[in-house]
C-alpha cells in the first residue's frame, strides 16, 4: 500500500513541478473556449526564443493586474526542454499565475493548425476574442493602445 | 537423455535464433512501428533514428556521414549503403554540453578537400538567448573528433547563434553566425539598435585556429538560420534576413571573402516582399549557386509582395532579383530548401495537411523561369525536423527525420523533360 502511495506521489510529481503549464493538445482550444463563453479574451502565443515576444510579455505582465479574470491565456509554443525556461519569463514578467499552457505534443504544426489553419507559425501571435468569440489574429508584438482598449471594453462587458 | 553438451550447443544455438530473430525485428521495426516510444527511452542508445536534427554531408568516396544530438552529446556516424545502416557513432564532445537542437539552430557538418570532418554548433548558454559558436574536427576519418573550442571572440553570456558553416576549394573553413554584440553596446550607451549582428570567422589551418571575429553587417533579424554557398571564385555568397528599416524583414546579401570589410549602411537587399512585423519569423532562406553569378534563393515571407514560399533569381553580378516564382502561398508550407543539380533546380519544403506533414517538391528545367507542379516525396503523421537537400554528384537526396519513421535519406528523382 505504501509502495502504491508513493508511486502515485511520484506519478504526480512531475505535475506538481509543472503546475503552471498545461498541455496543450488536440481539443485544448475547445476547452478553452468553453471555460470563457461569451466573455472576450486574449489568447497569446509566444516562445522563450522568440525576443520579440518577451517584450510583449513584458508589457502585459504590467497591465496584468487590470484584465478581468479569465481575459488572458498564454500558450508557450516550446517543447518540453524549454519548460523550465519558460516558466523563469512567466515568474519574470508577473504572468505566474496567468492560465498557462504549452505545447504538448512535439508536433507543433499539428497544434498551429488547431489555433489557426492560417496562422503561418509567426510569434508573437495573438488572438483578439470578443464575446461572440469571433477573433481576429494579430502578428508581432500588440500596441499599448489595443492592450488598454481590450481591458476597457472586456471590463465594461464584465 | 540429452547429453548437457547436446543441451548447451541447443541453447546456444536457441540463444542465436532469437538473437537472430530479434535482428530481423529491429529492421522491421524501422519500416512497421513507430519510433516514437522506443526512442523516448532513456535507454534509447545514439543513432540518427533516436537523435535530434540529425545533419548529413558526403564524402569523396560516397559514403554518407550524419551528425545528430542526443543526450547532450554530439554523434557522428557512417553509412555505406545511403543510410540504411550506420556504423556505430563516435561522439564529438566528450564533456556534455547544452547543445541548440531545433531545426533552425542545428548542428552542421562539412567535409574539407581531404575529407576532413568539420562540425559546428550552437552552445546554449545559461542566460536568456545566450550562446557560442563551437567547433571541432577530425584528422582521422572520424575515429576521433578535437576537443572543441570556441569561435566567437567575444565571451559575454549573449546571443552569439545560428551557425553556419562553408568550405571553399582551399579548405578554408567559413562559419558566420547571429551575434549580439553591438546591441549590448548600443544599450549600455542608451542606443537603440534594431536586432543583432552578422559575425563570422575563417579557419585557414583546417579548424586548427579561427581569425578574430568579423562583423558581416548590423541590424540582422535575431533568430533565423543564415545561408551560405560557396561560388566558382570562392567568395562565399551569404544570405539572411534582415531588418530593414523600420522592422522590415526581408533579406540580405553578400558575398564573404578572407578579408571582407564590415558593411557600412544598408546591405544589398535580396528580397523586397515589404514584411513587416516586430517579431520572430524562426524561418531563415536557403540558397544554392548556379552558373554566371545567379544566386536560387527560397524564402519564406509574409510581405505585401509575397506570402508564403517563394523562389527568388538573384544576380550577383548586377545585384538585381530577376525572377520571383510563388512556390507554396499556403500558410501550412515551411522550412524551404533549394538545390541546383546538373541544371536542374529542385525547391523541397514541407506542408502540413490536417493530418500528416508531407515533403513537397517542384521541378524547374529553366534556371527557375516556370517550376513543375508540386509532387509528394514522404509523409509522416507526427513531429518531424526541418527537411535538407543533399547531393552525391549528380544524385539528389532529401534527408529527412521524423519522429516515428526516424532518419530517412529519400532519393529525389528529376525527370528531365
Amino acid at each position: 500500500m505504501y509502495r502504491k502511495l508513493s508511486l502515485l506521489f511520484l506519478l504526480l510529481l512531475p505535475n506538481l513541478v509543472m503546475a503552471e503549464f498545461r498541455a496543450f493538445t488536440n481539443g485544448s482550444l475547445k476547452e478553452i473556449t468553453a471555460a470563457r463563453e461569451g466573455r472576450p479574451f486574449l489568447l497569446v502565443l509566444w516562445s522563450v526564443d522568440c525576443p520579440p515576444c518577451l517584450k510583449e510579455l513584458e508589457e502585459i505582465g504590467q497591465l496584468y493586474p487590470r484584465f478581468p479574470a479569465g481575459g488572458l491565456v498564454f500558450i508557450s509554443t516550446d517543447g518540453a526542454d524549454y519548460a523550465d525556461e519558460a516558466e523563469k519569463v512567466l515568474h519574470q514578467y508577473g504572468l505566474a499565475e496567468a492560465e498557462n499552457w504549452r505545447f504538448a505534443d512535439g508536433f507543433p504544426e499539428r497544434m498551429r493548425y488547431q489555433i489557426d489553419p492560417n496562422w503561418y507559425g509567426e510569434l508573437p501571435r495573438t488572438y483578439i476574442y470578443n464575446s461572440l468569440h469571433h477573433r481576429i489574429g494579430r502578428s508581432g508584438i500588440l500596441s499599448q493602445k489595443l492592450l488598454q482598449q481590450f481591458i476597457t471594453m472586456s471590463n465594461h462587458i464584465e | 537423455m540429452i547429453s548437457k553438451g547436446v543441451t548447451a550447443k541447443w541453447l546456444t544455438g536457441l540463444a542465436l535464433l532469437l538473437a537472430l530473430s530479434s535482428v530481423q525485428a529491429a529492421k522491421q521495426k524501422r519500416a512497421t512501428h513507430s519510433l516514437l516510444e522506443p526512442c523516448q527511452k532513456a535507454s534509447a542508445l545514439p543513432s540518427p533514428d533516436c537523435g535530434l536534427t540529425p545533419t548529413p554531408a558526403f564524402s569523396k568516396d560516397g559514403r554518407l556521414w550524419v551528425v545528430f544530438v542526443q543526450n547532450h552529446h554530439l554523434y557522428v556516424t557512417h553509412s555505406s549503403d545511403l543510410g540504411q545502416h550506420f556504423a556505430p557513432p563516435v561522439v564529438v564532445n566528450r564533456v556534455p554540453e547544452a547543445i541548440y537542437h531545433d531545426g533552425e539552430n542545428r548542428p552542421k557538418l562539412l567535409l574539407g578537400p581531404q575529407d576532413e570532418l568539420y562540425i559546428s554548433w550552437s552552445q546554449k548558454g545559461v542566460a536568456r538567448f545566450a550562446g557560442h559558436i563551437r567547433f571541432a574536427r577530425s584528422l582521422d576519418g572520424g575515429r576521433s573528433f578535437s576537443e572543441p573550442q570556441t569561435v566567437n571572440d567575444d565571451l559575454a553570456p549573449i546571443s552569439h547563434r545560428f551557425d553556419s558553416m562553408a568550405v571553399d576549394s582551399q579548405g578554408r573553413i567559413y562559419i558566420a553566425w547571429v551575434d549580439k554584440r553591438d546591441l549590448v553596446k548600443a544599450r549600455e550607451s542608451d542606443k537603440v539598435y534594431a536586432g543583432a549582428a552578422i559575425y563570422y570567422a575563417i579557419s585557414e589551418d583546417q579548424g586548427r585556429t579561427f581569425t578574430p571575429n568579423r562583423r558581416v553587417a548590423d541590424h540582422s533579424c535575431e533568430c533565423c538560420r543564415i545561408a551560405m554557398a560557396v561560388d566558382h571564385d570562392d567568395q562565399i555568397v551569404t544570405l539572411w534576413r534582415h531588418i530593414y528599416p523600420v522592422n522590415i524583414r526581408d533579406h540580405a546579401i553578400t558575398r564573404l571573402g578572407v578579408d571582407t570589410p564590415p558593411i557600412s549602411g544598408q546591405p544589398i537587399r535580396a528580397t523586397d516582399d515589404n514584411w513587416m512585423v516586430e517579431g520572430c519569423p524562426h524561418h531563415g532562406p536557403d540558397l544554392a549557386l548556379g552558373d554566371h553569378g545567379k544566386a536560387h534563393m527560397i524564402w519564406f515571407t509574409q510581405g505585401e509582395k509575397n506570402r508564403g514560399i517563394v523562389y527568388g533569381r538573384f544576380n550577383l553580378l548586377t545585384n538585381t532579383l530577376e525572377a520571383e516564382q510563388a512556390i507554396d502561398a499556403s500558410s501550412t508550407a515551411s522550412r524551404p530548401q533549394v538545390a541546383a543539380v546538373a541544371g536542374q533546380l529542385v525547391a523541397l519544403w514541407k506542408s502540413f495537411n490536417g493530418i500528416a506533414t508531407e515533403l513537397q517538391m517542384r521541378i524547374s528545367h529553366d534556371n527557375g523561369n516556370s517550376w513543375s507542379a508540386s509532387r509528394t516525396l514522404a509523409e509522416t503523421t507526427e513531429g518531424s525536423d526541418y527537411p535538407l537537400l543533399i547531393a552525391r554528384g549528380e544524385q539528389l537526396f532529401a534527408s529527412w527525420h521524423s519522429r516515428s519513421e526516424g532518419y530517412r535519406l529519400i532519393p529525389v528523382i528529376i525527370d528531365v523533360p
